[in-house]
């Protein structure tokens, strides 16, 4: 016991023991608050409708039920394409932001580039400045014509400007001039180079923009709010939102349930809605180990922006 | 290696991910709508509120069927959300796109910007029939600074607020209903319910929950600004102020809560307690003539629900806002968008098509104008709802209804009162200020109070204080300066 205690005493780098006990319990409680409110959804989502009517939200409900899980199958079709067209556009679109966003980060990260310092502000403006939504809304209908299309989900967020930002520090700091410079030297083209040299050394910054676009693309329904109108194109995320937004709406008329009840009857119940909340998020959650890793060492070096 | 693992893992996860999706279902393209006037057909663009039904494109194609007979168009749909309608119309009518009909949305806000067209002249002319057939409440209350921007669909002209039951809980308990007159007496009725029932949730209260007597509100019940129909007409008042029938509601509603009446968080929630399900005894409904009584309540219940009135009859703004359809004023086809909405609403088998789905299969056509609805028909899956539709009038009659009930419909249209607001638009432009702030103290009370879960000896006081402060008598003042303008214009 005795010689355990002086061995730890060396561990200059770690806490004390009362302090690691103290900071364990801390971030259990943080970790715990962020998992609760999910696994409080998945409760919820396998409650029966009776007893939500009767008892509300409960951690442990009276009576368990499928019934929530089974609704969801009977709009399979819906929720299938729903589902179709939120991974296509989740995959596609990380992949169209990620070639855009690493090629332009890279361009401006070389010193040997004379209009960097012009093409980085022109990305920082747009950061600090929005014309905003009417203004983007013509430019996308009235001259791209692509109201109620798939592109209009990805290509609004084709580029980020923040990744560009986050990416150019990392090109400029995990990728030294030498090795380019050594590229260059045995005959590769800036292409090559690109590909060959500087992307591989750039795994762990690729992946942290590759989850930033993946989740941005997953979690977005605003452009669909805006720009789809066909019910094929909708997305997983805003089918619920629409659910939600009709629920709403059915409440601040709630004395009008015969003129609205075609409104009323498609809404599905409390249970339905948290099965479906758990199947829109499951995806992704299930996705976030396969990134995590460079994410955090991706995290740590892009956040020194220079 | 294991980073090439990890990659392979990945990779191949995704490829599944696509290639299982992919081979479900898929399909990247948008409905064929969009392609509006693709094959040189001159179409129309309606937007209108809801979700698109299943059965569109058959009923559609009927309707667009012979709709190109009679007037050489087709008409094209586009459905938005309940809720997002507000959101969506927005940015469609600031970003000028151009569009032809649509559900109005925000009435006098936008129809004073000048999002809509002026109908006054070309409305007699294009629509004539229908405009004709319009009860003159719709015209007073879709004209705006003597401009008519909208046609109102011709359907419940006025409404009263209902106290509805399930009858067969009413007939269980051999409940008199004849004695209801106020909410005060229901309190026997609800104390048997609360103990014998006690699976139900006694009154279904939500946020949305208002409740109030013959009172009409300048805006709307969620802003403290009204006239109060059984005093002094040509008076703007504050109801939590002035209105002795509001506090007594307010405070019999603050006696049921303490007595479990009301769900706990009414105040907040937002459950639904649909028609069909036997999980409430008592609830608020808004009624007008074309109701047929209960009829139509009961159709979308699918079991039988009974009704007292809470409130007077009324023709006020609100109603003959309930369903109205603007031409927008980007249209570049005004006149046949006029037309459109001309044949909506006098061709009885266009209109029962729209309300019902197509003929034979949905509904079936009787003798007389009258029809039978079958057992496919299925509310979720037509074009839209009658009130929304097109004039109530024309539309086949249901073979349940009766003569009678015909005849007392329209005795009940000819005898209901004009709310003294009728007509009468407010404008904003000295008072935006103040209007937003009563509407954030107004939101942080009204649901409370509404649903007793505050209780109004402490609750109205404190309300009145932050409204004064919030500016409500400038409000009131200014009101009560355009209100006597107007009605001294209209004597």
């Amino acid at each position: 016991m005795r010689k355990k205690k002086k061995v730890e005493s060396v561990n200059v780098k770690g806490f004390g023991k009362k302090s690691n006990i103290f900071f364990n319990i801390l971030i259990a409680l943080v970790a715990f608050s962020c998992v609760f409110p999910f696994l409080f959804v998945i409760v919820i989502s396998l409650t029966s409708e009776q007893s939500l009517v009767h008892n509300g939200y409960q951690l442990i409900p009276q009576e368990w039920s499928l019934d929530g899980y089974r609704y969801l199958y009977t709009m399979k079709d819906k929720l299938l394409q729903a589902l179709f067209i939120t991974v296509f556009v989740t995959i596609f679109g990380t992949l169209v932001n990620v070639t855009f966003t690493s090629t332009y980060a890279y361009a401006i990260s070389r010193p040997t580039f004379k209009y960097r310092r012009f093409f980085t502000l022109f990305a920082l403006v747009t950061m600090l400045f929005s014309a905003g939504m009417v203004p983007s809304y013509i430019v996308m209908t009235n001259m791209l014509h692509l109201k109620d299309t798939i592109w209009a989900l990805i290509l609004p967020m084709a580029l980020s400007p923040f990744n560009i930002i986050v990416m150019r520090t990392f090109f400029r700091r995990s990728v030294p001039d030498a090795i380019i410079e050594s590229a260059k030297i045995d005959g590769a083209g800036e292409l090559r180079t690109f590909i060959q040299i500087v992307l591989p050394l750039a795994v762990p910054g690729i992946a942290t923009i590759s989850l930033f676009a993946a989740l941005a693309y997953w979690n977005d329904w605003f452009n669909a709010l805006l720009y789809i109108q066909s019910d094929n194109l909708v997305p997983l995320q805003y089918l619920l939102m629409k659910i939600q937004n009709n629920i709403d709406y059915m409440t601040k008329n709630a004395a009008m349930s015969a003129a609205l009840s075609g409104v009323g009857g498609s809404i599905p119940k409390e249970a339905t809605r948290m099965a479906m909340v758990v199947i829109s998020t499951l995806p992704i959650a299930a996705s976030y180990p396969f990134f995590q890793r460079y994410f955090v060492s991706g995290l740590t070096i892009g956040g020194v922006k220079e | 290696m294991n980073w090439s693992f990890k990659k392979t893992v990945l990779t191949g996860a995704t490829v599944a991910l696509c290639a299982g999706t992919l081979a479900g279902c898929g399909s990247l393209q948008g409905d064929k709508q969009k392609a509006k006037g693709k094959d040189g057909e001159e179409t129309i663009l309606m937007y209108k509120v809801g979700d698109k039904p299943k059965s569109y494109d058959k009923t559609m194609d009927y309707i667009n069927e012979k709709m190109k007979d009679e007037l050489g168009v087709k008409l094209n749909i586009q459905y938005i959300g309940w809720g997002d309608f507000d959101k969506k119309m927005q940015v469609i009518t600031s970003s000028g796109e151009d569009y032809d009909i649509a559900f109005a949305n925000s009435f006098a806000s936008n129809a004073q910007k000048g999002a809509y067209a002026d109908l006054t002249e070309l409305a007699p002319k294009y629509a004539k029939e229908t405009y004709e057939n319009l009860d003159p409440a719709y015209i007073k209350g879709n004209t705006i600074n003597g401009k008519l921007y909208a046609m109102g669909v011709n359907a419940n002209v006025f409404a009263q607020t209902m106290f509805t039951f399930p009858k067969a809980l009413i007939d269980k308990y051999n409940f008199d209903l004849s004695t209801v007159k106020t909410l005060a007496d229901l309190e026997p009725m609800l104390e048997t319910i609360k103990e014998k029932e006690p699976q139900l949730t006694t009154i279904a209260a939500g946020q949305g929950l208002r409740i109030g007597r013959n009172i009409d509100y300048v805006f709307d019940n969620n802003f403290p600004v009204a006239v109060d129909i059984n005093g002094d007409k040509t008076k703007i008042i504050n109801p939590f102020e002035s209105s002795d029938t509001l506090k007594e509601d307010l405070a019999t509603m603050h006696k049921f809560y303490e007595k479990g009446f009301v769900p706990k968080d009414a105040a907040t929630s937002n459950t639904e307690y649909n028609l069909k399900d036997n999980t409430w005894f008592m609830r608020l409904e808004t009624q007008g003539p074309f109701d047929y009584g209960d009829s139509l309540l009961t159709q979308a219940a699918q079991r039988e629900l009974i009704s007292v009135p809470m409130t007077k009859p009324l023709k006020s703004n609100a109603q003959a806002r309930v369903a109205n359809y603007v031409v927008s004023s980007t249209s570049k086809k005004k006149e046949k968008a006029l037309e459109v909405i001309n044949l909506i609403n006098t061709d009885p088998d266009i209109l029962t098509t729209m309300v019902y789905g197509l003929e034979g299969d949905t509904w079936k056509k009787l003798d007389n104008d009258r029809m039978e609805v079958t057992d496919k028909y299925d509310a979720q899956n037509v074009i839209s709802g009658a009130w929304m539709t097109g004039d109530n009038s024309k539309l086949y009659i249901n073979k349940n209804i009766t003569d009678e009930q015909i005849k007392e419909r329209d005795a009940s249209i000819k005898e209901a009162e004009e709310s003294p607001l009728l007509g009468f638009n407010l404008d904003t432009s000295n008072i935006k200020t103040e209007i937003t702030n009563i509407s954030n103290v107004s939101n942080q009370y009204l649901a409370g109070l509404h649903t007793g879960t505050l209780d109004p000896e402490k609750a109205v006081p404190e309300f009145n204080e932050k409204l004064k402060k919030a500016g409500i008598d400038k409000v009131i003042k200014e009101v009560q300066t355009q209100y006597d303008a107007f009605l001294k214009e209209k004597k």
